[in-house]
């Protein structure tokens, strides 16, 4: 009993891991295939065999062309959680043609469950870290609330349930930074940091930014120590974790991916450059489609304002002002005070709780840059947008504290009472729990359609199909109407499953989504059925069926909240018979 | 107990959040329960197809709402952002299905222009029915017509039929856009089932109908789609209206995307049979995709 009470963070930490994990993983085979899974699914096969070609081959497998060939495949983006997935392909699927497109014995979902296995245990792992970095800054139950806020949002469950690198940078990206923090007085953890960041960047490359945002962390908090004088320029220490990031991080970049050691440069410098000129795809926001740069500066903020479970982002909002007002010092505080005493209060934020700072000055630039650092990334006008707020949801693990941290805080507040049951760290709870409820409710009802997530102040779906609001993305909504099309459509027929790559249809075929005798159509005018994924930019579609089934009847559809999401039309009964 | 009056203040960030929580809880809980349910599309769908008639319409509120056309989706169905500024000229009868949030209807719904005739709550869908002033007579509809026209294009100063009829489409060459064809396609917010005619680089492009029938009015609607208003190009597009040989009227389309209107008065040509051509013209024509749609009034 001792041991587990003085290792309680650690049991809840792995408590929460375990719960995550199987959370994901048995929800899993209902969130359909996006469109990039496609593509990774694709290149980890064939990563796959580079694997096989090191144990039958090495010299082979090391050479140029060998590893050309197995990983010219989808090289825009590193590889760690590709060669995850590839390695779990081989460890599940020995022989991957038992995978028969015809075989419709196999449980549907089993090939999914394989290859989102590693993202599914990343992003447990990403919550109990989470859970212990809350732990670490302020208690357990700011670590507590931080995890299940996180891992409630819509979006957030969403994407952890893929096999995509949004969720594992998020993760690798919240790893780097407890390190760093730790790294403020160990030289281990400079190493640490080193070997996270490393690992960051093997997954994705947002997180090339953590040196940028950690020099600015590192200016804010240690600036004050740079002098000049005529005894020279006296400069601040140095963290240990820069230069651990700095050599071992490119080291693990180009470690782990066979790509790059050969024509290292050549082949990094594609990379950068892919990135750097990265096409823009359209994106429906407040009725308008946003097609080119430049983009709304306000368009993470608004996003990310409609998309978090309200309770959530009030409090994140509240941290984040409150932590940022503390920071910025003097000057705001008295403002703040001034406004305070002219809205009738006596005092000022901060006096209530005994002036108890949210968290030191180190601790404080830490989380609130990663709180905005990468939401600022995407606000810069010309960033591509596409993707909603996938694209900075390595920012959202510092909202969530920052959430977790003001309801600590507001909970402080209350005067005491003297009553047992009116504790604050019972308050503390009830009011976590009603928090969290809505994001438990609304991660219920989206269930596996969590691209088309709006949160309470947007009104739902509904509210954001009335504000003209992007209805979904990356077209994994389609198992929706999968199930009808199983049923209905007769043996053979031609289906064009909108938006949904040939990787995904094989998948689908492959995993037992789709009966196998369904050919894929590249057109709604060569297919017999299609299934309509309502995009504003592809609204052409739909009116090009209408137009040639001279009708606007549909044969089933997926609705959340009666708001269109994929509908499927039949076009045989318009066509004459061959 | 009891606690100072004065520190009541601080009980207020913790009971913002508690009504927050509790206010989303309930939305969550609540909104969904609100919605129709397939029971209610079938009712919905029985009492429509009791009452339809000839020169009837169906539009959604909001127009998103597209479960009913699982239901009545082969009847006339029109798709429209704002139903209250659209043009129920042809129609005598509009049928208005809206969900719950989206029962405010106004303009000429609201005035008495339109005459509520029946009124229906079937769960969470509400059913009402209009009759419209008596509604035009369209004598000749140009989209319909298609198929019968004469289009032709101009390369250097010389004519040249588009003579392939395939699938709604007179083709003009093997570029896919150089095409003379009836195509759905949005014009402003809303879709519009009108007649693509992008004009060509080589000179104008002129479609021509034969045998049309005179009357009081020709209307025309014309815009670029929203793609083309967003494009660079910004050159205006010419719609030049002949009735035979003789100009008639022009229309100068601007860099916008919409749906816009423009009538002539032709009851001074007499019965006809008139020949009618639209010739469309731009300088620079890259990504101008202009489409229309004309009609014969009586």
């Amino acid at each position: 009993m001792k041991f587990i009470r003085s290792h309680a963070n650690g049991f809840i930490a792995l408590g929460l891991f375990v719960v995550t994990f199987f959370a994901l993983f048995l929800n899993g085979p209902s969130v359909g295939f996006t469109r990039d899974e496609g593509y990774y699914f694709s290149a980890s096969e064939h990563y796959s065999g580079w694997f096989r070609q090191v144990g039958k081959s090495p010299a082979q497998a090391f050479s140029e062309p060998g590893i050309r060939r197995y990983f010219e495949v989808n090289r825009e983006h590193p590889v760690l959680v590709k060669n995850l997935m590839a390695l779990c392909h081989l460890t599940f699927h020995p022989e991957p043609a038992r995978v028969n497109a015809k075989d419709q014995t196999h449980k549907i979902g089993s090939y999914a469950r394989v290859m989102r296995l590693p993202v599914h245990l990343i992003a447990a792992l990403g919550v109990a870290l989470l859970f212990l970095f809350g732990c670490s800054i302020a208690s357990r139950r700011v670590g507590l609330f931080a995890a299940l806020s996180f891992i409630l949002a819509g979006r957030h469950f969403y994407h952890a349930h893929l096999a995509c690198f949004d969720m594992p940078v998020t993760v690798c990206w919240l790893a780097t930074v407890m390190a760093y923090r730790k790294a403020q007085s160990s030289f281990a953890w400079g190493i640490v940091t080193g070997v996270a960041w490393g690992v960051a960047i093997a997954v994705k490359h947002n997180a090339f930014f953590l040196p940028v945002l950690f020099g600015l962390h590192w200016l804010i908090t240690l600036g004050r120590r740079f002098s000049f004088s005529r005894k020279g320029i006296k400069i601040p220490r140095i963290p240990t974790a820069f230069f651990g990031m700095l050599i071992l991080g490119p080291a693990i970049f180009i470690g782990h991916w066979p790509f790059l050691w050969h024509n290292t440069f050549e082949r990094i410098g594609w990379y950068f450059n892919f990135h750097l000129r990265h096409v823009h795809y359209p994106w429906e926001y407040f009725g308008t489609l946003l097609t080119e740069a430049p983009f709304p500066w306000l368009y993470p903020f608004a996003i990310t304002a409609l998309t978090l479970p309200l309770p959530t982002l009030l409090l994140g909002a509240t941290g984040f002002f409150g932590v940022l007002g503390e920071r910025l010092g003097h000057p705001l505080r008295t403002c703040l005070r001034r406004l305070g005493r002219l809205l009738g209060w006596r005092t000022g934020p901060g006096s209530e709780t005994g002036g108890r700072p949210w968290l030191d000055s180190s601790d404080g630039w830490l989380i609130w840059l990663n709180a905005f650092i990468p939401i600022f990334v995407v606000a810069i006008p010309s960033v591509p947008i596409f993707g909603g707020m996938k694209h900075w949801l390595n920012a959202m693990p510092f909202v969530c504290l920052l959430a977790a941290l003001a309801l600590d805080r507001f909970v402080a507040m209350l005067p005491d009472l003297g009553v047992r049951i009116l504790r604050p760290v019972y308050i503390y709870a009830a009011t976590a729990a009603l928090a969290l409820l809505p994001s438990l409710l609304g991660l219920i009802h989206i269930g596996p359609y969590g691209s088309s997530f709006y949160n309470e102040l947007a009104g739902g779906v509904p509210g954001a199909a009335d504000l003209g609001m992007q209805r979904q993305y990356w077209s994994n909504n389609t198992t929706g109407v999968l199930p009808w099309i199983n049923r209905n459509v007769p043996a053979g027929k031609r289906l064009y499953l909108h938006e949904v790559n040939g990787e995904c249809f094989r998948a689908y075929q492959r995993d037992g989504y789709l009966r196998s005798d369904i050919k894929m159509s590249w057109l709604p005018e060569h297919a017999d059925f299609t299934a309509y994924q309502y995009h504003r930019e592809f609204s052409n579609i739909e009116y090009r069926l209408w137009q040639e089934n001279r009708s606007k009847k549909i044969e089933h559809g997926l609705y959340i909240d009666e708001v269109p999401i994929v509908l499927v039309y039949d076009s045989t009964r318009h066509r004459p018979n061959p | 107990m009891g606690f100072p009056g004065r520190q009541a203040y601080r009980l207020f960030p913790l009971a913002l959040i508690l009504g927050v929580s509790l206010f989303s809880a309930g939305f969550w809980i609540v909104d969904p329960l609100l919605y129709p349910v397939v029971s209610d599309y079938q009712a919905a769908e029985q009492v429509v197809r009791k009452q339809w008639a000839p020169g009837d319409v169906l539009v959604v509120k909001p127009w998103w709402a597209a479960r009913i056309r699982e239901y009545l989706g082969d009847l006339p169905v029109l798709q429209v952002d704002e139903i209250e500024s659209e043009d129920f000229s042809r129609y005598q009868r509009v049928w208005v299905v809206t969900l719950p949030g989206h029962r405010d209807l106004g303009g000429r719904f609201a005035d008495g222009t339109y005459v509520r005739e029946l009124e229906r709550a079937i769960g969470g869908l509400e059913l009402w029915r209009f009759r419209l002033p008596a509604p035009a007579r369209v004598r000749y509809d140009f989209r319909e017509q298609l198929h019968t026209a004469l289009v032709r294009l101009y390369v250097g100063g010389t004519q040249k039929p588009c003579t392939k009829w395939i699938e709604d489409r007179w083709h003009c060459s093997p570029r896919d856009w150089e095409y003379v064809g009836r195509v759905v396609l949005d014009l402003g917010r809303d879709p519009r089932e009108v007649i693509w005619a992008h004009p060509l680089i080589t000179g104008p492009l002129e479609i021509g109908f034969n045998g049309v029938p005179g009357g009081k009015t020709l209307r025309v609607h014309t815009g670029l789609t929203p793609n083309a208003a967003r494009a660079p190009e910004d050159t205006p597009v010419t719609l030049t209206v002949s009735v035979g040989g003789r100009e008639l009227g022009r229309v100068v389309q601007p860099d916008e995307t919409g749906y816009f209107l423009y009538e002539w008065d032709i009851s001074h040509l007499g019965a006809g049979p008139h020949s009618v051509t639209f010739r469309v013209s731009c300088p620079r024509p890259h990504l101008r995709i202009f489409c229309f749609d004309g009609e014969i009034r009586r």
